[in-house]
């Protein structure tokens, strides 16, 4: 039987978003409804474009609920 | 899937069909209400952190489980705490305690008194600073990288219903989850504390935010949920219940009923199923479910004895029968009598199962729950 295990395909976006700008991935969010998520979006980048701004919306309204 | 699982499960699933539906069968159901207590019992001796950090461990923890005790449906597969992305954003409203075995979810305020208007209009505004009240100082590649650790969030409970359906012949508990919008505010936004407040001190803005989340989100997503395909479930709609408690009987008439009924009755005119997930009672407010049809409604009580809820409520069926006290404390012929008697007392329209989320160690002994797995597993009504 196999167990959940989805460590290399997330370690390995992981990996994808540290190689975008330093300065980008050690900013602070910006607290800004419009400009704050769509910073975090566009360091998504292992993800297709036009999913990259459900997955911050989501992920906020999910953590809220956690 | 193979010929003997695939059995398994449609057997299963009919019967549990059947007794949601409120029809006889020739055995009951034995419903798994077990959450943290799971990771305490298993054999591979796990920290609590440790487990919590590790989905493919909370994954053999819960199939060590069902191998055990062979539960018909669970309604928790281990994913109640799915705690990696909030442990890299530095911080959630958790507390684990290996030493104390226990979970703890702190009462918190995340939207201010003076929100509610906002909320109303400006619904993603106030999300994103609720969002940076609870996460300050949060930097873009942290939240960036844990929303690439949420993807094993969203895939854990698929991964795990499949698993359950095709290896174990276990049913998924229930389709989709639909929510009054004041729980909403009172377990995460609010708090209890601040949200009790709300109901004395701030009625026309809850009434006005209510009734747009209740236009906007939650009828919408109730619909949008009873269309999908849920025939593999076992319920179609869940619903917990859990702000009712803070409430007297003219809050609940004001701030919660009206927003449940529209839920059910919505359920109920596509012709499915609902389950509620109660916290505390709901004997005090029989009146208001006792004329919804037998097979439509099942509940899962924690306080109210369930042949007292069979006697106050008649058409609803109902799970549970077993507390913990008796399977924390007592013996396995006493555990094995109470299960005897109450499924005998309840009839159709009933599912054994715990009176709680069972979570702690003293929850429940293995030998008590073996012993009562193996009865309600042969019982047979002649």
């Amino acid at each position: 039987m196999t167990y959940f295990d989805m460590s290399e395909a997330v370690n390995k976006n992981r990996e994808i978003i540290r190689s975008n700008d330093p300065a980008a991935l050690e900013a602070v969010i910006d607290p800004d409804c419009v400009k704050g998520p769509e910073q975090v979006a566009a360091l998504l980048t292992y993800l297709p474009e036009e999913q990259r701004m459900a997955a911050v919306k989501g992920f906020v309204a999910g953590m809220l609920l956690d | 899937m193979s010929i003997e699982y695939k059995r398994n499960f449609e057997d299963r699933l009919n019967m549990l069909h059947d007794v949601v539906r409120y029809k006889h069968t020739d055995r009951v159901p034995h419903f798994s209400n077990f959450f943290t207590w799971k990771i305490l019992d298993s054999d591979l001796k796990p920290k609590l952190s440790e487990a919590l950090a590790d989905y493919g461990m909370l994954d053999r923890i819960q199939c060590e489980f069902q191998e055990r005790y062979g539960f018909d449906v669970h309604y928790d597969l281990l994913a109640r705490n799915l705690l990696k992305p909030s442990s890299i954003l530095g911080g959630h409203h958790h507390l684990i305690n290996d030493e104390a075995e226990s979970i703890n979810f702190f009462d918190h305020t995340l939207m201010e008194d003076n929100e509610y208007p906002d909320y109303k209009d400006k619904r993603w505004e106030v999300t994103w600073r609720m969002f940076i009240r609870k996460y300050p100082e949060l930097t873009q590649g942290t939240m960036a990288e844990a929303i690439a650790l949420n993807a094993e969030n969203a895939a854990y409970n698929p991964w795990m219903f499949k698993k359950f359906r095709e290896e174990y012949g276990c049913p998924q508990c229930y389709g989709f989850i639909s929510q009054v919008p004041y729980e909403r505010f009172h377990k995460y936004y609010r708090g209890i504390k601040a949200g009790s407040m709300d109901l004395r001190r701030r009625k026309n803005e809850l009434l006005d935010t209510f009734a747009a989340l209740q236009e906007e989100e939650v009828i919408p997503g109730t619909k949008a949920g009873l269309a999908n395909d849920t025939s593999l479930c076992m319920i179609d709609l869940m619903i917990p219940m859990l702000a009712h408690t803070m409430m007297n009987g003219k809050q609940w008439e004001t701030f919660y009923w009206p927003y449940l009924k529209e839920i059910l009755d919505t359920a109920l005119a596509a012709g499915k199923t609902v389950m509620i997930y109660l916290e505390n009672s709901l004997i005090r407010f029989k009146d208001y479910f006792e004329n919804y049809p037998k097979g439509f409604l099942t509940v899962v009580p924690e306080l109210d004895p369930v042949t007292d809820l069979r006697e106050a409520l008649p058409n609803i069926t109902i799970v549970g029968g077993i507390t913990s006290d008796l399977l924390g404390q007592g013996t396995p012929e006493e555990c094995v009598a109470e299960a005897k008697r109450v499924i005998e007392a309840m009839g159709d329209g009933f599912m054994l199962g715990q009176n709680k989320m069972m979570s702690f160690r003293n929850d429940c002994k293995r030998e008590n729950l073996l012993a009562v797995s193996e009865f309600v597993q042969n019982f047979r009504w002649e």
